[in-house]
């Protein structure tokens, strides 16, 4: 089955993460301090430097990710 | 009375620190290690002030911190402030302070910024949710303010929190409770074992336990049934949902919405689709960037210096006359001592003082701004090719100020590998201590060419820097971990009082590290100078100190300044780069005659070039060399740092000589 992560979604959309055990320990553990988290509610709001960092919405926040994480946040394809 | 202001970074924390506290007391040590810690003072008693951070359970040197505080510091309570425009995630850490069981105090700020996006948050019920006192202030409009300095009067023990973590959980949290030493604290004993679960592993060197092993047991048992039960993907995952529910079901309760638009966030928006555009926002960020070396060195900073500079030339004859009448001799040791040692060579720092605030003001103001967070963003894909992380960035343009806070800035850099990286190319950052070398020269050699001699001198810092980064991280520096997660905080207009309080501040350091380093060195200096073998020195050739330059000097030949003279400026500008200035205008004769006298000495522009770049590369001042050896504890480290950047500067100043001479 193809999983559908932060990376595919289009600008603007809105979905629930639902797994990110492919990240390692430590940027995981980060990513949750940040309430970047299963079940967390998340939006894509922009890609920048030609594709390379991520600007999502959780909770509010804004936070920017890299695109290697972006690809390991699994989320709902609705 | 003694508090601890705990919170998430960007909520306003120092903005609370500098309205509470009437007088900005001291800089020490936090118990335990040796980092230092702001304390302030306000009316009932002591304000400790923490670095941010977004859990207690650290991730990167400056969280540590928090967790040795809370645990070794002597306090009678907490401050935790909240952003209260962000509260499901600020109260994360909120819930991790009070399970711990102290004294607390939550301090809702923003509240100016809520009710602006129609919201309003029930203060009453949520501080009898939580069982502790709430108080909602604003540090823009001061609203609150004395409410919370009212609580913290009578805060006192609390009535205990408790948050319920599923059976599995619980039964790990009891077993790890039986374990601890002293069994008496029930409310610590469970904050450290749900800590211990949540893989705070820094905590387990702060406190005793009766049997390690067990304790990893039980961890690595609990984990296994979290999984295997499908409570979440780990520990700190289902420890993390509880209390995601817990604050969900809070907000709910107590946060009303009135009308949903936020109109911050759209202008937000639209400006940040200019700042963090892919090549106009590089183009801003070069243009900031300049601003702020234009209004530094050439519109403001120049007429201010010249103004001080000419106070000087008006105080020295003075102060000669002064002397006179008390009794010294024309040419008197005395004489010669204070106008051509002292004063000379503290005129020569003191004229750069109005430039340095200059710098250090515009910093402030656009550190206040939350332009910096963008800029991370945007220069984080290139720097990542040199090895580097986007927030590399904060301590590289902190260090255009000073080396020392920068340095301290990389705490905030998560990998090890990458935060040594960044310290080691720092020192090539051209600091603020680095601009009267320029300054002197430049206005002797290349008169009509100042500014952009200057402006050379930052960009080849720079690129050394870069290069340099670029280097290490293929060989020494492999395989670093490259993580960036980076919080986007709202542009905010910087308030008045923390730009003015910091730019204060960091003057005043910079003031009076010139004013004590300077004179001793100054002092010691003019005897080197004065004295010699064989007494006092007839001509400075046969000083001491040109003994000493004479020695060094033939290293520096193929570098174009083989003269005892500039040496022997470099030696002593180790101390404190300000110092170079000072020597060189007591070496060569001090106040009137010293500019001729280095024109004579250097010969050449393109000697003159090379040696101001090497003074921007050679070693990182004294102050810089104790606090990366305080920053990373390690001492091979530290003298690898010296031993690198002086190789560096000998090729770049080598190689601009060489060539230069070819052309003239
Ligand atoms: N609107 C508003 N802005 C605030 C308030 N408190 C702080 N700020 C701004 O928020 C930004 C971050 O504040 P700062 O004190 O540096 O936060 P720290 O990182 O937690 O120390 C600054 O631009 C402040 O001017 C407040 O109550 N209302």
């Amino acid at each position: 089955m193809q999983y559908k992560s932060i990376r595919d979604m289009q600008i603007g959309e809105e979905s629930k993460i639902i797994d990110m055990t492919n990240m390692n320990n430590i940027v995981r553990h980060r990513f949750l301090d940040l309430g970047i988290a299963p079940d967390a509610q998340v939006r894509l709001i922009k890609r920048i430097n030609f594709n390379q960092l991520y600007i999502i919405e959780i909770d509010d926040v804004e936070i920017c990710i890299r695109q290697k994480d972006a690809k390991n946040i699994i989320i709902q394809d609705n | 009375m003694r508090y601890l202001l705990i919170g998430n970074p960007n909520v306003g924390k120092s903005s609370i620190f500098n309205l509470m506290s009437e007088s900005y007391a001291h800089v020490g040590n936090y118990g335990g290690i040796t980092v230092e810690k702001k304390i302030g003072q306000f009316k009932f008693g002591e304000l400790i002030d923490l670095p941010g951070t977004y859990s207690v359970s650290p991730s990167s040197e400056d969280e540590g911190i928090v967790t040795n505080s809370l645990i070794h510091e002597n306090y009678d309570g907490i401050v935790n402030i909240v952003d209260s425009t962000h509260l499901k995630r600020n109260l994360h850490l909120s819930i991790q302070l009070l399970e711990f069981g102290r004294p607390i105090v939550m301090a809702l700020n923003m509240m100016d910024e809520l009710n602006h996006s129609g919201k309003k948050i029930d203060i009453k019920k949520l501080s009898k949710k939580l069982k502790c006192h709430v108080v909602g202030l604003s540090a823009r409009t001061k609203e609150g303010i004395f409410d919370l300095v009212q609580q913290l009067e009578n805060v006192g023990e609390k009535e205990s929190f408790q948050l319920y973590y599923g059976k599995i959980i619980e039964e790990a949290i009891e077993q790890l409770m039986g374990l601890m030493k002293n069994p008496k604290n029930k409310a610590l004993n469970r904050w450290l074992a749900i800590q211990i679960l949540e893989g705070n592993h820094a905590i387990l060197e702060h406190i005793e336990v009766n049997n390690p092993l067990q304790v990893e047991l039980i961890v690595k048992k609990c984990e296994a049934a979290i999984i295997q039960n499908k409570v979440a993907f780990s520990l700190k995952g289902a420890i993390f949902n509880y209390r995601r529910d817990f604050i969900n079901n809070l907000y709910n309760e107590c946060l009303t919405t009135f009308t949903s638009l936020n109109k911050t966030k759209l202008v937000n928006q639209r400006i940040d689709r200019w700042i963090t555009h892919p090549i106009i926002g590089f183009f801003i960020f070069l243009f900031v960037m300049f601003s702020i070396y234009f209004l530094t060195f050439d519109f403001l900073g120049n007429y201010i210096s010249d103004a001080i500079g000419q106070l000087f030339e008006q105080i020295i004859p003075l102060a000669k006359s002064f002397l006179q009448i008390l009794g010294a001799k024309e040419d008197g040791i005395l004489m010669n001592l204070i106008i051509d040692g002292v004063l000379a060579g503290m005129s020569g720092v003191l004229v750069f003082v109005p430039q340095i605030g200059i710098l250090f003001l515009l910093l402030a103001i656009i550190e206040g701004t939350g332009y910096m967070t963008r800029v991370a963003m945007m220069l984080d894909t290139l720097l990542s090719k040199f090895g580097l992380n986007g927030k590399s960035i904060v301590p590289l343009v902190t260090g255009i100020g000073c080396n020392v806070p920068a340095i301290m800035a990389t705490r905030t850099i998560a990998d090890k590998k990458e935060r040594l990286l960044t310290i080691l190319i720092i020192p090539f950052m051209s600091c603020s201590a680095r601009i009267p070398v320029y300054g002197l020269l430049a206005s002797i050699f290349f008169e009509k060419h100042r500014a952009i001699v200057i402006l050379s001198m930052y960009i080849i810092g720079t690129v050394v820097a870069l290069a340099s980064a670029k280097i290490l991280s293929l060989s020494i520096f492999k395989n670093t971990s490259n993580q960036f997660v980076l919080e986007i905080p709202p542009y905010r207009i910087p308030s008045g009082r923390n730009v003015f309080r910091q730019t204060k501040l960091m003057l005043m350091d910079f003031i009076e590290k010139a004013g004590k380093f300077i004179l001793l060195g100054t002092i010691v200096l003019w005897f080197l100078q004065y004295m010699g073998p064989d007494g006092i020195a007839q001509t400075n050739d046969t000083s001491f100190l040109a003994y000493i330059g004479n020695f060094f000097a033939p290293l520096f030949q193929p570098l174009g300044f083989g003269t005892w003279k500039a040496a022997s400026s470099l030696i002593v500008g180790f101390l404190a780069k300000e110092l170079i200035v000072t020597s060189m205008i007591v070496i060569y004769g001090g106040e009137s005659v010293y500019a001729q006298a280095i024109t004579t000495s250097f010969m050449t522009g393109i000697s003159a070039y090379s040696f101001m770049v090497f003074s921007l590369l050679y070693l990182p001042c004294l102050a810089t060399v104790g606090v990366i050896h305080q920053e990373t504890k390690s001492l091979r480290f530290t003298l690898f740092a010296v031993g690198f950047t002086f190789i560096i500067a000998y090729i770049v100043s080598f190689i601009i000589y060489q060539v230069g001479i070819l052309f003239i």
